[in-house]
């Protein structure tokens, strides 16, 4: 007799296999750090949700990345320009 | 001097989902202009509503809709058609492709209209052909928020990034849309609906 198969699929498989991976913390360090992109960083971790990036951060106490600003703070004042236009 | 038409499109999971984990989407409609979120993007954000952020997502949307729209697109038109005839159609980069579909439909950025596009995915706007760059401005969602407190409109930016990451530390993983109540489900399709702008 053949053995049974079990039905269904584990839940969010991608994410299971991944997020044990020996790279999987230093991935998320870097880009806590904003040294890869979050595109990266899901591709390399098998497709993983936004959601489970933060989770995931969360888990190991790291931080979320902040702006890197360097050469696009003239770009920056123009988004606050356009969205907050001073008063007339 | 005239004010330009501004909106802000929101062309990927990543800005949702953290706002939506510290309890701050309203943030999103501070600067009081259109928002517009392409329907796969939205699909993604809220398809599992157990996942961190998804019910919040909703329920904002629904609350906002006038100033919220959630744009149609041909990508998840094609999408929602393939999954009627197989349900466990897949498509790769779905929430991608329709934000790329949306910022360059002909209709959008005409005359003076800017858009400020928000999103963590730089893979999106690398891929956006814009006839008029200058049109058009790329921000994460830290860069939305420190533009916000450097307008005095929110105290602290890493004070939502930090309630972000609280709510991570507990997320719920366990249902699936499938699993929730006909009229939740009735709900969400209600506002992906080509009808419903």
């Amino acid at each position: 007799m053949p053995p049974t198969k079990k039905l269904g699929k584990p839940k969010n498989p991608a994410h299971n296999r991944h997020m044990d991976a020996p790279n999987a913390t230093e991935l998320l360090t870097r880009y806590s750090r904003a040294e890869i992109s979050a595109t990266e960083l899901r591709r390399a971790l098998g497709g993983i949700t936004y959601a489970d990036i933060i989770i995931e951060l969360a888990a190991r106490d790291l931080p979320l990345p902040r702006a890197a600003q360097a050469g696009r703070e003239a770009q920056i004042a123009t988004a606050r320009a356009w969205l907050f236009p001073p008063a007339e | 001097m005239t004010t330009p038409r501004v909106c802000l499109y929101v062309l990927d999971t990543g800005p949702l989902i953290t706002l939506a984990a510290a309890d701050s989407l309203d943030y999103l409609l501070y600067p009081n202009v259109q928002v517009v979120i392409p329907d796969a993007v939205f699909y993604e954000a809220t398809r599992d509503t157990a996942k961190l952020g998804a019910q919040s997502v909703i329920e904002w949307v629904k609350q906002h809709h006038a100033r919220i729209e959630i744009a149609v697109t041909n990508s998840y038109l094609n999408f929602t058609a393939a999954r009627e005839v197989n349900p466990r159609a897949y498509a790769p980069n779905l929430g991608e492709q329709a934000a790329i579909e949306v910022i360059e439909e002909p209709d959008r950025l005409q005359a003076d209209e800017k858009a400020i596009l928000l999103c963590e995915e730089t893979a999106v706007t690398k891929r956006v052909t814009v006839f008029q760059k200058d049109k058009i401005i790329e921000l994460g969602t830290m860069d939305f928020l420190l533009l916000l407190e450097e307008a005095q409109r929110i105290q602290s930016a890493d004070a939502v990034f930090e309630r972000a990451l609280q709510k991570g530390r507990s997320p719920s993983r366990i249902e699936k849309f499938s699993d929730h109540p006909p009229e939740l489900r009735a709900a969400v399709r209600a506002t992906l609906s080509p009808t419903k702008t």
